[in-house]
């Protein structure tokens, strides 16, 4: 029990840090990027700390891109309910934060910025979060995480096939973006 | 930027961006993030505790979405936005937000019922 406790947090330090950053692109906002992560986590640990230790990582952002799916689906149905019982104008009103502008920028220097431009990075970051929410899932995953098609399957409960789409549209539209940015 | 037309090299330039914004989250967030850790894995010590716990949340859930759907159903769908009432607002306060998914999610049929025409077909 105890040597399963010590692994199990090796394990979530190693992973909470991308698993903020995705649900933050995801949903925008620190706040409820949190919550998301500590969802993910409990959930995590109390389904599936049993298993296999290769199947941690897929499982757990099984685990994540589910909360951060339920949390969408949560807004939609919210923001119905505000248009039912409030009438057009509060969802309006309600409508006006850009999640985009909720993302805090990196405050200190890093190395990244040795060879990328703070501009170009801007633009990246920007276009990971124009993404839809699936091909976004399928990129962070295979290229952030090195997941390979199977894992990746795994963790957003499709199939390798799905993956593979997913992923080459988000790497088209991402590479689009970037474009003025390539030599 | 140093991408080329690579997409090997594309990936890595932007894993190098990426990792830098998980390595560079602020102090609060870094100690949120390590709070939450923490209360995760107390759960495996209290595990048959929180499984109960959770058990009576689901009920209380699931109740307090059949007492509004029961609500609903005797009061009737309001036809038009103006005539939703202050009574439901009270009563979409009762339930808890934690515990209620699948409620939402028959209220968005509801609302979509009575977007589409009051249920008839």
């Amino acid at each position: 029990m105890e040597e399963n406790r010590r692994e199990v947090e090796a394990f979530l330090a190693s992973v909470e840090k991308r698993a903020f950053r995705m649900a933050q692109m995801a949903v925008g906002n620190r706040e409820d990027a949190l919550d998301i992560v500590q969802e993910a986590m409990f959930g995590w640990v109390r389904r599936y700390r049993h298993k296999p230790d290769e199947s941690w990582k897929p499982l757990f952002y099984r685990v994540l891109n589910s909360r951060i799916s339920d949390w969408h689906r949560r807004r939609r149905v919210r923001d119905q309910l505000r248009k039912w019982f409030a009438g057009p104008d509060r969802a309006l009103e309600d409508a006006g934060e850009d999640p985009i502008e909720q993302i805090p920028d990196p405050s200190g220097f890093h190395p990244a910025d040795r060879i990328i431009s703070a501009t170009a990075v801007q633009a990246l970051k920007t276009a990971l979060r124009r993404l839809p929410l699936r091909q976004r899932q399928a990129f962070l995953l295979r290229a952030w995480e090195g997941f390979s098609e199977r894992e990746t399957a795994q963790a957003m409960k499709c199939t390798q096939g799905s993956v593979k789409t997913h992923y080459s549209r988000a790497m088209t539209a991402l590479r689009r973006q970037m474009e003025e940015y390539l030599p | 930027m140093s991408f080329n037309d690579d997409d090997q090299s594309f990936v890595r330039a932007v894993r190098q961006v990426l990792d830098a914004e998980a390595d560079n989250l602020e102090a609060g967030t870094r100690s949120r993030l390590n709070r939450i850790r923490q209360d995760a894995l107390q759960t495996i010590a209290r595990g048959p505790q929180a499984r109960r716990n959770r058990g009576l949340g689901w009920l209380a859930g699931a109740t307090a979405a059949a007492a509004f759907a029961a609500m609903l159903y005797f009061s009737a769908v309001p036809a038009t936005l103006e005539m939703a009432s202050e009574t439901h607002l009270e009563a979409v306060s009762l339930i808890p937000l934690e515990e209620s998914v699948e409620f939402f999610e028959d209220i968005e049929f509801y609302a979509w019922m009575a977007e589409t025409g009051n249920g008839q077909v």
